[in-house]
């Protein structure tokens, strides 16, 4: 008998404020119509009426998890628009939090995947070691969830030895204890089994869908922005771009899993790389006076800016008509485009599989409705 | 220790004897019966702290520490709020068999408890304990597919169908591996499969290694852990067959099913370990039933769910075939000694 079963937003399992509106045949769900926007804020709109430094803080809650992430992708953006170039320690600094919030994000996702396969120790680990993380960002950027740390042109504060000489340490000791992780993910018979050849994703489907980030990478679509499309100085960094042939919900945990020991290699590479030198350009914008800097506005012109967020491309693309305000600010998030292919993929599938697949999408719903 | 509770009894008996006279029996009865209950919700508050305590281990947490000392208090808090709270029925639910299903779940649980043995007390000594305490403890999820009809609500309804069928499969499972057992000790009674332990000298997880493996399976999914909590399968059915139930029917269902544990603990150390029957007597049985509870919440802490056709198809092709094998096994190696 089928019956119409909706779930969420107020549910255990889903992540944010996702709506499913499902059809149920018993334990099967014939048809899954994911809703979404509840939580639209109209993030572009609030851009549009901004000065361009005062957006920052917005941009940090685009993507609540991995907020530097788009901290950067916004700034980026910003000095492109206004041909401010920041140096290159500030563009080292930048990389190294980049590659944290990524590790972080991954390690939560993790976390909340095991959740909904039933099980919470791992979601507790997970948040033992992002705290860390987090610790280690309140200490350099000021802030824990939310930070403000880029300017326009540079840093805010610059990133001195002893942090880099922490970030090391943590990173050194964070891979000593992942194979814990493992012990209750990978090695566990149950976890394989609700994992391996569930909710196939075809190469085809990745592309066609759209999908971009790990999940594209775990259908065998090599596309990762931090090679195609190389900013900061990930063009000089030694990392692989993880692929997965298979499509299915073990590859996305393997691209995940992997995608961590490959952000600490970057992270260390910069550390040692990271030069000497002002952290902030001549002409940055600050918010200190004189208020007449902070104001300053860009030439009319356009701008297109695209980063490898943890969740997938995330692109901002302003348009400026040489007034204070942006003319149009757009953002487009991955988990919108990700969360598109739920319907085909978590057709006919139990229940239970739908939550895990929805899991392994790791959508972020800040980003998602903007 | 059992000597001394059967003459705190007798006394007591006597005492509401003499004070009430003839109505004294019905008397000492009703507080005998409300002892035992309070017996069980200890146990089930100082299981459910441990749980919390152990799993804050597993967590690299530390667990309840506000209430009382050390946080010993959590559970009675927990209980005393949940008592409090207001009894919600949901809309176009049925609500005399909605409140009746955490009842019968509670009684079945209960009653199951006067035939199990604590230590060499019995409430109720009868040759087919080991029976009667099966046919209650499989009576329980019927109460759960009773309580989650009436619930109306879809959550509710598959988490009993799931109860359901995950009944059918490990109902079965547990019988034919205590039918092995019942084979090699020629008993019915808990008691006497102890006593056979202490006179071949041997534990029977010796004898039955694979009834026991079988047995231990069975068990989790009978009080509906994980990694076989499929019934309340918080990610999915948001809580399952509960969904609806709070505040008082919680408590209650929650009474039950720590209740349910305690059975199938003290299932598990006397019929594969020895009982009361050797080393340090009943102390030595309290630890045995302290050490399963602990091993029940640490599977609970690092296992996680498996999906309702992978237990089914395990249970039916894997687990009950190697469980009918067991018993062939047992009744050709009986028979064959039996010739010889």
């Amino acid at each position: 008998m089928e019956t119409p079963l909706n779930m969420g937003p107020q549910h255990p399992s889903m992540h944010g404020v996702l709506h499913l509106r499902t059809v149920v045949d018993g334990e099967i769900m014939k048809s899954v119509d994911p809703e979404v926007g509840l939580i639209h804020r109209g993030l572009e709109k609030l851009g549009e009426n901004r000065m361009y430094f005062k957006f920052t803080p917005i941009a940090n809650k685009i993507d609540y998890v991995a907020a530097a992430a788009w901290e950067h992708c916004y700034i980026s953006a910003v000095e492109k628009l206004m041909g401010i170039q920041s140096p290159p320690r500030a563009q080292y600094a930048r990389m190294i939090m980049l590659e944290l919030t990524r590790m972080m994000s991954h390690l939560f996702w993790l976390g909340t995947l095991v959740m909904d396969l039933g099980q919470p120790t791992v979601f507790v680990w997970g948040m033992r070691e992002r705290e860390r993380i987090l610790d280690i960002f309140e200490e350099v950027m000021g802030g824990r969830m939310t930070f403000g740390w880029m300017i326009i042109g540079g840093l805010r504060d610059d990133i001195t030895p002893s942090q880099l000489k922490r970030i090391e340490e943590e990173v050194t000791r964070f891979e000593k204890v992942l194979p814990e992780y493992y012990k209750l993910t990978e090695e566990n018979d149950i976890f394989r089994k609700r994992m391996i050849g569930v909710g196939v994703i075809t190469k085809e489907d990745a592309i066609g869908y759209g999908l971009t980030g790990p999940i594209a990478r775990a259908s065998g679509v090599p596309y990762d922005i931090r090679k195609d499309d190389p900013y900061l100085f990930y063009d000089k960094m030694d990392f692989n771009m993880i692929t997965r042939e298979t499509g299915d919900s073990y590859a996305r945990y393997e691209v995940r899993r992997d995608e961590i020991l490959e952000s600490i290699k970057i992270i260390r590479q910069a550390i040692a790389q990271i030069p000497e030198g002002p952290f902030r350009a001549v002409n940055a914008v600050t918010i200190k006076p004189p208020l007449a800097l902070s104001m300053r506005t860009p030439v009319n012109g356009e701008s297109f800016v695209r980063n490898e967020c943890p969740r997938g491309e995330g692109a901002i693309y302003i348009i400026s008509d040489g007034s204070n305000f942006p003319y149009r600010l757009r953002i487009r998030g991955p988990s919108f485009n990700n969360l598109s292919i739920v319907p085909k993929v978590c057709a006919d599938q139990t229940i239970a599989d739908v939550v895990a697949i929805i899991a392994t999408i790791d959508p972020v719903f800040g980003e998602c409705d903007r | 220790m059992t000597q001394w509770l059967a003459q705190v009894g007798e006394a007591f008996r006597a005492a509401t004897l003499s004070t009430f006279g003839a109505s004294g029996e019905v008397i000492f009865l009703i507080i005998v019966a409300i002892a035992v209950f309070l017996m069980f919700a200890l146990y089930a508050m100082s299981a459910g702290l441990l749980e919390r305590k152990l799993i804050g281990r597993v967590h690299s947490r530390i667990g309840p520490m506000y209430t009382g000392p050390g946080g010993v208090l959590q559970t009675v808090a927990d209980a005393l709020k949940l008592l409090r709270k207001e009894i919600i029925y949901p809309v176009g639910s049925d609500r005399a068999v909605f409140t009746l299903a955490p009842v019968i779940m509670f009684l079945t649980a209960y009653m199951s408890v006067l035939f199990v043995p604590l230590g060499s007390f019995i409430i109720i000594d009868s040759q087919y304990s080991l029976l009667i305490v099966l046919a209650l403890l499989s009576l329980s999820p019927v109460a759960v597919l009773v309580g989650s009809w009436a619930s109306n609500s879809k959550y509710s309804t598959l988490g009993g169908l799931r109860s359901a069928a995950m009944t059918m499969a490990y109902e079965v499972l547990l019988a034919v591996a205590i039918a092995s057992i019942i084979l090699t000790t020629h008993s019915f009674s808990i008691i006497e499969i102890v006593r056979w332990q202490a006179d071949a000298g041997v534990w029977l997880v010796f004898v039955q290694p694979f009834a026991f493996a079988l047995f231990i399976i069975a068990a989790v999914a009978s009080v509906e852990r994980n990694p076989m909590d499929l019934t309340e399968a918080e990610s999915e059915l948001v809580s399952g067959w509960k969904t609806e139930y709070g505040g008082a029917y919680f408590s209650i269902t929650l009474l039950a099913e720590y209740v349910k544990l305690l059975i199938t603990v003290i299932l598990i150390s006397s019929l594969f370990f020895g009982g009361w029957a050797d080393f340090a007597g009943e102390i030595g049985f309290a630890v045995k039933v302290f050490i399963f509870t602990a091993l029940m919440i640490y599977i609970r802490a690092t296992a996680m769910r498996l999906r309702i056709d992978q237990l089914l198809h395990d249970l039916w092709t894997r687990l009950i075939p190697l469980a009918f094998l067991n018993f062939i096994v047992t009744f050709g190696v009986l028979a064959a000694l039996g010739g010889a």
